[in-house]
């Protein structure tokens, strides 16, 4: 990642807790790179169990295409939270309402609202592949598209966490509305606090993002922070995105 | 004729489409795919029929079985799709009566506001895999355009599919929407995504609620002996 470190700044009048510069800033120049058995996976596939040979040199192919049309974005703002209650959360001028985030938020004093993407090159790509028939190349190069922007995410999520550490600080576990309690209709709310983002993310009336392969969401950051996960007490087993930790109990 | 359809279906299972691909070892390349398998059933005279049933969806009928049983997956159960899906472009024109073979004719669509397309793909890709006539109506389709489509194409089903709990709701609107203008019974309403469920369908007033592509083909199927 480039340059994200200078981009942020602490405020040392609260000793202890760390405080992020209150900017919004864009980060663009991320590089990641794919994890192939993290596409097995979203394709389906168990974590010993690797797809046949013939499925192989597509994720193969389509991984190797996929760099070409890969443009990572970020945007965040930081913004302080101003009340906790369970399930009304404020952070900044933004209200959300959820159990859960208030949960997650749990000892955080402030809260890092963000967006990422990889733009729309490979969506296109995906639509045209689909329209020649090619529906399994699609699938993939739609798969790698999600793992690829979870890495965005994750990137960033990663220089939010080292940047806590330096000052003795730790984040929450990264939120976004659509994760269970969390109405996915507050994207509006959450989008207020993007500024217009200017890495060019739109909602739909649907709130879904435009480039699809995009990832909104909420991390918490303080003295300390609670490891709350919500799947802990959420009764859908088969929810496509319990936490592996909770599946061996089922 | 046996060892062409026997090889037929083997080849459908490993979802080998042509030559040039790897199948399920990876030491097939070269070997004749479904493709090259069913222009030489062809050229060796067996009836289109034969190779449709005895071939094609006796092959799919496994992969089915293996997708169940989790040794199969998406991408699997998709790479055989498409090699029957390439054979049955090639069949058709050989087909005395191609209506005859189609097990019905299928409409799908993501509703008005969501713009997912990946999963209706999937099933669109599966059905018509398993005989069925598939019209892709697309994404973000409105009530007023499904209602005209019905109206005019008379599909025996309707595939509606959403993956958002904010427009799950426009599934709803849709079959109120067939209601008003007199085709609701017309057709049958079949919904599936993420965010819906049984319970859903029920109060909708769908006919069924399908978890995935295969068990869309068991539901139609049951469909099927209700109306024979």
């Amino acid at each position: 990642m480039v340059n994200m470190e200078k981009e942020l700044m602490y405020n040392d009048e609260v000793k202890g807790v760390p405080e992020f510069s209150l900017a919004g800033s864009i980060q663009e120049g991320i590089k990641i790179e794919i994890d192939k058995a993290e596409v097995y996976r979203h394709l389906g596939y168990g974590r010993e169990q690797d797809p046949r040979a013939g499925i192989l040199s597509i994720v193969d192919d389509q991984v190797c295409k996929a760099y070409e049309f890969i443009n990572p974005a970020a945007y965040y703002t930081i913004n302080p939270i101003t009340s906790v209650g369970s399930p009304e959360v404020s952070v900044g001028e933004l209200h959300f309402t959820s159990h859960n985030l208030a949960q997650v938020f749990s000892g955080c004093s402030q809260a890092a609202i963000f967006v990422v993407t990889i733009g729309k090159a490979l969506e296109m790509e995906v639509d045209q592949l689909t329209k020649e028939g090619s529906i399994l190349s699609a699938l993939v190069l739609d798969t790698v598209g999600s793992v690829a922007v979870e890495k965005v995410a994750d990137e960033l999520e990663s220089m939010f966490r080292d940047f806590a550490a330096a000052k003795g600080g730790k984040i929450s576990w990264r939120y976004s509305p659509g994760y269970c309690d969390w109405d996915i209709a507050q994207q509006k709310e959450l989008f207020r606090g993007l500024d217009g983002n200017p890495i060019g993310v739109n909602l739909t009336d649907a709130c879904s993002m435009k480039p699809r392969k995009s990832i909104s969401g909420i991390i918490g950051g303080g003295e300390f922070c609670s490891v709350f996960s919500a799947c802990r007490s959420c009764n859908r087993k088969n929810c496509p995105n319990r936490r592996e930790e909770f599946l061996a109990n089922d | 004729m046996e060892d062409i359809i026997a090889l037929l279906k083997e080849n459908v299972i490993q979802g080998r489409k042509t030559k040039d691909d790897e199948g399920v070892d990876g030491d097939s390349i070269g070997m004749p795919g479904v493709i090259e398998l069913t222009q030489l059933a062809l050229e060796s005279n067996i009836p289109p029929e034969v190779i449709i049933e005895e071939g094609l969806t006796t092959g799919m009928q496994v992969v089915g079985d293996k997708f169940a049983a989790k040794e199969y997956f998406v991408p699997d159960m998709l790479a055989s799709a498409e090699a029957v899906s390439g054979a049955q472009d090639i069949l058709k024109p050989y087909l005395e009566d191609s209506d005859a073979m189609s097990k019905g004719k299928f409409a799908i669509a993501t509703v008005k506001g969501d713009i997912h397309d990946i999963g209706k793909n999937i099933v669109a890709t599966l059905l018509k895999g398993a005989g069925y006539e598939v019209d892709d109506l697309g994404i973000n389709i409105p009530p007023e355009k499904i209602v005209e489509y019905v109206r005019e194409y008379k599909p025996d089903f309707l595939g509606l599919s959403a993956l958002l709990t904010t427009t799950m709701l426009a599934m709803g609107e849709t079959i109120e929407a067939l209601k008003e203008n007199g085709i609701r019974d017309s057709v049958k309403v079949l919904i599936g995504g993420a965010a819906v469920s049984e319970e859903f369908a029920q109060q909708i007033g769908a006919d069924a609620y399908c978890v995935d592509g295969f068990h869309a083909i068991k539901v139609l199927e049951e469909f099927q002996k209700v109306k024979a």
